[in-house]
């Protein structure tokens, strides 16, 4: 079993429950900290709540989507302290994305290599806990 | 492999080679320097990140290579074994292929630093051997970027997409006639160390 080294917090955002049940399932036996939401909407509430950490962020939601979730967060100025993957069925991003280059750090698609989602883990908790006054650790 | 010379630097920069990466950049660029010696080349690095996390990128990348690896700053000259970061928001040029220029700008292709105003300032040099890589990444930029080093006699190479996390980079760089092979990072590596050559 592969463990993340200081785990960084991670926000999962997806409408699909299924989705919630496999990826927290894999993160969390690799020692991290997850907190599932259901929508764009409630992202920005956790977010806004204080959430720093690596995003885990679905396009396709009913009511705000992926790319608007993340505007929206840009627009009030918390995505300092936060990093945003994609996972997502959608094979390309289009252009809806456009903007939201230097935002988004990676892209996974659905269904997605547990190794790959386990390699954005590590990278995200080793650049947010070298990031001055970022995300707290998790034991 | 195709024919590349096993040497590619004169002057003591060594070969120059800039790689322009965005979405999905970060994990293939430690893979990418992981599988390659001390080049003997400068490398500026153009990826789209953050300001908060460019300098903890910084300290990742340096544990994958043992180039040098370290934020540009104006000034900085371009020296063989060196990588430099174009830090977030301001646009990193090179003066006569050597020295570091790093200024405030207006966004280029929705992004600052990008990786056209980076490969634009390339200048031919005769003698010198060029290279620009463009790996994953969303947009289109670096596609311009890519067709002026093509047309200034550098390598071009950009990532296929069956190893891009999104293809849109590569392929619009391809599809302006600015790429002359697209391959995977592993194969890139290999390109890069028998073009450049090694300490």
């Amino acid at each position: 079993m592969i463990k993340i080294v200081k785990p960084s917090p991670v926000l999962v955002v997806d409408d699909m429950a299924d989705v919630h049940m496999a990826v927290s399932g894999i993160l969390r036996r690799a020692g991290c900290t997850v907190t599932c939401v259901a929508s764009g909407e409630a992202c920005l509430e956790t977010v806004r709540a204080g959430f720093r950490g690596l995003i885990l962020m679905d396009i396709e939601m009913p009511g705000l989507d992926g790319w608007a979730t993340i505007r929206a967060i840009l627009e009030q100025g918390l995505m300092e302290g936060n990093l945003v993957c994609m996972l997502t069925t959608r094979p390309t991003p289009g252009e809806e994305a456009e903007g939201l280059q230097e935002y988004v750090l990676d892209y996974l698609p659905k269904p997605f290599d547990s190794k790959q989602l386990l390699s954005v883990a590590q990278w995200a908790a080793d650049s947010l806990r070298a990031a001055p006054g970022q995300a707290p650790e998790t034991p | 492999m195709n024919g590349y010379p096993s040497t590619g630097g004169s002057g003591d920069g060594g070969a120059l080679i800039i790689i322009g990466a965005s979405t999905g950049g970060v994990r293939v660029l430690c893979s990418l320097f992981e599988q390659m010696p001390r080049l003997h080349a400068s490398v500026l690095l153009v990826q789209h990140m953050p300001r908060f996390i460019q300098e903890s990128f910084v300290n990742s990348l340096q544990k994958y290579t043992s180039m040098q690896v370290a934020l540009a700053k104006t000034g900085d000259e371009m020296e063989a074994g060196t990588v430099l970061l174009a830090p977030a928001e301001a646009h990193t040029t090179l003066v006569q292929n050597r020295r570091v220029q790093v200024s405030p700008g207006a966004k280029v292709n929705y992004v600052c630093p990008s990786i056209d105003v980076a490969m634009l300032s390339v200048t031919s040099q005769p003698g010198r051997r060029v290279i620009g890589v463009l790996l994953t990444g969303m947009g289109r930029d670096g596609a311009d970027g890519m067709v002026h080093l093509k047309r200034t006699g550098a390598t071009t190479l950009a990532q296929d997409e069956a190893s891009s996390a999104v293809f849109g980079m590569p392929k619009e760089a391809w599809k302006a006639g600015g790429v002359q092979q697209l391959l995977p990072p592993e194969r890139i590596a290999a390109l890069l160390v028998r073009a450049a050559g090694s300490f």
